[in-house]
């Protein structure tokens, strides 16, 4: 008799602890959601070694916006896309020249974002930028 | 009520002094900007112009050791910040090769590889804010470019360099 009064409490705890657990109304947060924030440089590593940034180069902030638009502590704006494929596009328009840059998202969550720029720009090094959210 | 003041008050020095570009209404505030720089605020509104490296001001006071001039009826006064609190800019970073220097007082430039070796000195014309300098010549891969101003400050900027 008592078997089943005990089995049958088991699982009920089991059951509540799994409805307590589940938030059906918590939607996840996209990619380009977690992008959407100030980032600020932390480290930057070519070819496994990191490079030592000075007090300047630790001030640098990019911002990316949910209108798809950028701007970043040097007064450089412009727009990007976020692909499926982890790629990360960049444009920028007020500037001459070359503007466009192509980085790949290794990292991206809420506190940290690291960019690795995509072979079609370096031939002989590998670069990647690790920020840190603002 | 008071305490909306003293929180008014608070984000009043909070905005100025973190040297953002927040613009900042009414209420009064005294502060110091620099150790040689100091402002107050009597009701109107004051920012801090990261682009020219000014302070904005309107309806109060700065004093100190800085200039002031460009002195408007609409009380709107633009300073000429000492050197050491400048900004300086260096950019794009990433970029292709060609960059731009921007800043106030600047007197030498420094390109240097990564091994510290100089590899460029631009000449710099006189009072020239926005400088191109260019490293398209040059192996992709991280180089310094040292600033000194005119007051012997030195500042330090990595940037990359990729392939086109």
């Amino acid at each position: 008799m008592k078997k089943p009064i005990l089995t049958a409490l088991i699982f009920a705890i089991l059951l509540a602890n799994t409805i307590s657990s589940c938030k059906p109304d918590e939607k996840p947060v996209s990619k380009f959601e977690l992008l959407c924030k100030t980032w600020q440089i932390e480290k930057l590593i070519i070819n496994d070694t990191a490079l030592q940034l000075t007090d300047q180069d630790l001030n640098y902030t990019v911002t990316y916006k949910s209108d798809s638009t950028y701007l970043d502590s040097d007064g450089l704006s412009g727009r990007f896309e976020l692909k499926n494929d982890g790629a990360l596009l960049i444009e920028t328009l007020n500037i001459g020249g070359n503007g466009k840059f192509q980085y790949s998202v290794e990292t991206l969550n809420n506190s940290n974002l690291s960019l690795k720029v995509l072979s079609d720009s370096v031939k002989n090094i590998n670069i990647l930028y690790l920020y840190h959210a603002k | 009520m008071r305490n909306k003041k003293i929180f008014l008050f608070l984000f009043l020095i909070q905005s100025v002094v973190g040297k953002s570009q927040t613009l900042v209404f009414g209420g009064f505030a005294s502060f110091a900007i620099s150790d040689s720089l100091n402002a107050n605020s009597g009701g109107s509104f004051v920012w801090n112009d990261s682009r020219t490296s000014c302070i904005m001001l309107q309806g109060g006071n700065i004093y100190g050791n800085v200039e002031i001039y460009n002195k408007k009826e609409t009380f709107q006064e633009t300073c000429k910040i000492p050197a050491s609190f400048s900004i300086i800019k260096v950019y794009p970073n990433p970029g292709f090769g060609d960059y731009w220097v921007e800043g106030q007082n600047i007197q030498t430039i420094e390109i240097l590889d990564n091994l510290g070796r100089l590899i460029l000195s631009p000449k710099i014309p006189n009072d020239l804010v926005k400088i191109p300098i260019s490293i398209i010549d040059q192996a992709e891969g991280s180089y310094f470019v040292k600033i000194i101003d005119i007051n012997g400050q030195q500042s330090t900027f990595s940037i990359i360099k990729l392939q086109l």
